[in-house]
């Protein structure tokens, strides 16, 4: 999305933090997070359960109080105004619709404050439901509707009076899997529509990477990485990053530098990174972790294959797209299960079988060593 | 064929109907019986033979043309309602002070919230003549003091502040569940979309618990039109249908015309039941959620030094007759003098020597009450669960 690379900033974030106090102790729930979300972009925070993505989200809403740093919005401050006042939509996990109101004056909420006159406010409620797609539901209660329609609801709710932030708190968490994916699309399609800069939170990766113009990786109250989900998948700039994002092996080694890398693992072998990454042909220390994606792996039904490693096939998942096998290679003496990606059955290889793993230098990285407790605290 | 009849009487269950016939019993002899005798009464004139050909609504006819009925029935109206509507103003906001902001000293209020329920009310209004009667102390004081003269404790509004006092609870309790399980993303949407404070409480919070205020709000107007006890020492020339009651069978031993007032009684308690189950099976809702999130509390300071004045002075206040009664056990001779003016524990003492056979009744009644209910209702329970034997409907 190179055209909000130009786009202003609208929401600026600055060494945002949150401590939670009780009486017995104290929790550093966010730790000095900067942002920046352009105008119009579609903002992920990704991350696993009290990483902090949702408490930065309700310190924008303004249902928390930060314990420190700054949130502008276009030059406002908005840590001095009232979450009533700060012109925010908001869909909530639980979708929080009014049990005891109808579907249209849940959706007309916002503009009756407004005090529009009532035919704008019947005008603007048809044409958002319709956005939607749910125009037969208007005179029904929540609880009539299901978990999608109330969750279209919600989204309808929080648009319909033209907000200029609209803020997304794990919205498709109480849906089933098939429908997951399909209000993904929604919300990417109503937002577009929509034009509204949105801050999504999740910890579905695979939702943010399908949704979001650009992703905040975060852990323990700090942001990780600031990226387009291309990056964020491509180039991570840590193990954690890596490992969070998508499938990933980690494979520790000792670098040789010739003309091209050569890296020698535990079990004594060598491969010779050809074509490899800069990330590879830059690395200066000795000692090293690669990481490879399974789709930048390869297997061999021949066993001798020169440069690669070898390799007993343990399991073999047909996933529709792809064929996933996990193999069992020898670091150490210690089994270590690597994970390599296939667009098709490989010939001549079943389970049981010895094989040949093959690496792509183009998208490997190489890790420091020390990162490696990264991986373990995961 | 015998044989098949034998074999049948053997594999058949005795027992569920067994269990089923006592409870059958029971049910015909202590409540269908009296019941049925009472409204059968309230058809029949005082000195007639109770036959059919006897049958008149002479009774009830006394409800359009004695005064005296009529300003019983609509003074329990007032009653009730009144204290309804007081219940609802002290139980609902001091619910809220304690479900929704930073009022201190909550589970304090929580639990003296619950203690009017436990002292009888008649007891309470012994206190309340005590202390603001003729000649309480509250009004000795103030007159000699200031020169003040509080309005009269005896009839309709010390009747309903006493009633009140001791029924307030249970708005206060029910209304403060269910602000505590509401989801409070809810509350938390209505802000966001723009509704200040004061919005989000009356468009939100309060349509949310309406359910448990009217559930709440028909327990206070049960009680409160059938109490006997506040009214018949408060009441003064004030008659409500209790003491109505109270008044024919004592007064003219009119049991008959006694009938038709109860008869009056349970109607307009049915016709409460039926209003507020019309009233809330239109709203009924659960909105509690997976959320862990409790209950989002008011930051506002203001709010909480209202709330804890407001709570205070509740529980003060209504806790009052229950110090009195307390504190006037420790004197002598109180309530002949003008203030207490000797204490010792001779009350105490002398409990032993006139009181030990109420005490005795008391405990001995309320053992036996809870062991035939416990072992009924278990049995019955069981059975109607287990074997379902049909008829489960008594």
């Amino acid at each position: 999305m190179t055209e909000h690379e130009e786009s202003r900033v609208t929401l600026s974030i600055r060494n945002l933090s949150k401590v939670f106090r009780s009486k017995h102790d104290q929790v550093q729930a966010l730790n000095n997070v900067s942002l920046d979300i352009r105008e119009g972009e579609l903002f992920t925070l990704l991350g696993p359960s009290g990483c902090g993505k949702t408490t930065t989200l309700r310190c924008v809403a303004g249902f928390e109080k930060p314990s420190g740093g700054t949130i502008d919005f276009l030059g406002q401050d908005f840590t001095s105004i009232p979450p009533f006042r700060r012109n925010i939509g908001m869909v909530f996990q639980s979708y929080a619709l009014f049990p005891h109101l109808s579907i249209f004056e849940n959706v007309a909420y916002g503009l009756r404050i407004r005090k529009l006159s009532r035919r704008e406010i019947e005008d603007r409620v048809n044409r958002i439901i319709a956005l939607v797609g749910l125009e037969a539901t208007q005179k029904r209660k929540p609880s009539e509707l299901s978990g999608g329609q109330q969750q279209r609801i919600a989204l309808a709710r929080a648009l319909v009076y033209d907000p200029q932030l609209l803020l997304l708190d794990e919205p498709l968490s109480n849906l089933d899997a098939k429908l997951r994916v399909y209000m993904r699309e929604e919300i990417r399609r109503i937002q577009q529509q929509a034009k509204v800069t949105t801050i999504y939170v999740t910890h579905d990766q695979e939702e943010a990477l399908s949704i979001s113009d650009r992703i905040a990786v975060m852990h323990a109250g700090k942001v990780s990485q600031v990226g387009s989900p291309d990056e964020i998948y491509e180039n991570p700039h840590s193990i954690r990053v890596a490992d969070f994002i998508g499938q990933a092996n980690f494979l520790t080694c000792t670098v040789q530098r010739d003309a091209d890398s050569v890296l020698s693992f535990r079990s004594g072998e060598q491969i010779k990174m050809i074509n490899s990454s800069d990330n590879i042909r830059n690395y200066r220390e000795r000692e090293g972790i690669l990481f490879v994606r399974p789709e930048q792996m390869e297997i061999s039904a021949d066993a001798n294959h020169p440069n690669s490693l070898r390799g007993e096939v343990k399991v073999i998942l047909y996933l529709g797209s792809v064929v996933r096998y996990y193999v069992e290679i020898f670091q150490n003496q210690k089994p270590q299960e690597i994970l390599v990606d296939q667009d098709r059955r490989v010939r001549d290889v079943g389970v049981g079988d010895p094989v040949a793993v093959l690496v792509h230098g183009q998208e490997a990285k190489l890790f420091p060593t020390e990162q490696r407790k990264q991986l373990e605290k995961m | 064929m015998v044989r098949a009849i034998k074999q049948r009487l053997k594999t058949f269950e005795f027992t569920p109907y067994l269990v089923l016939g006592l409870a059958l019993i029971i049910l015909v002899v202590f409540i269908v019986y009296p019941l049925s005798k009472v409204i059968f009464s309230s058809f029949i004139v005082k000195g007639d033979a109770p036959t059919l050909r006897n049958l008149t609504l002479d009774n009830f006819a006394q409800f359009s043309t004695s005064t005296l009925y009529r300003s019983a029935f609509f003074n329990t109206m007032t009653v009730g309602l009144s204290c309804v509507l007081f219940s609802c103003l002290i139980g609902i906001p001091m619910a809220y002070f304690v479900a929704k902001t930073q009022t201190p000293l909550k589970t304090f209020f929580l639990t003296l919230g619950t203690l009017p329920l436990i002292l009888p009310p008649f007891v309470g209004a012994y206190s309340w003549i005590l202390l603001f009667g003729r000649q309480g102390v509250v009004n000795y004081f103030l007159e000699n003091a200031f020169n003040f003269k509080l309005p009269d404790i005896y009839g309709a509004p010390g009747v309903i502040i006493a009633i009140t006092m001791s029924t307030y609870p249970f708005i206060f309790l029910l209304t403060y569940g269910a602000l505590i399980s509401a989801d409070p993303y809810i509350e938390e949407s209505a802000e966001i979309m723009g509704a200040s404070r004061w919005r989000v409480i009356r468009t939100v919070t309060l349509p949310l618990v309406i359910p448990a205020i009217v559930a709440g709000a028909l327990i206070v107007f049960m009680r409160s039109v059938g109490n006997f006890g506040v009214p018949a020492i408060l009441g003064g020339n004030f008659y409500v249908l209790p003491t109505l009651i109270h008044f024919q069978v004592t007064g003219f031993f009119n049991l008959n015309a006694a009938a038709a007032i109860a008869m009056v009684n349970v109607v307009l308690v049915a016709a409460a039941i039926l209003l507020s189950q019309y009233v809330t099976s239109k709203r009924s809702y659960v909105t509690i959620t997976s959320t862990t999130q409790a209950a989002r509390i008011s930051s506002s300071k203001l709010l909480k030094w209202i709330g804890t004045i407001f709570c205070l002075g509740v529980i003060f206040f209504s806790l009052l007759p229950h110090l009195t009664v307390i504190f006037t056990s420790f004197t002598e001779g109180w309530a002949g003098t003008r203030y207490p003016n000797k204490f010792s524990l001779q009350n105490y003492s002398r409990i032993f020597e006139i009181a030990l056979v109420p005490i005795r009744n008391s405990l001995f009644l309320a053992t036996t009450a809870t062991l035939i209910a416990s072992v009924i209702g278990t049995l019955l329970s069981y059975i109607n669960v287990r074997k379902n034997p049909g008829g489960s409907w008594i």
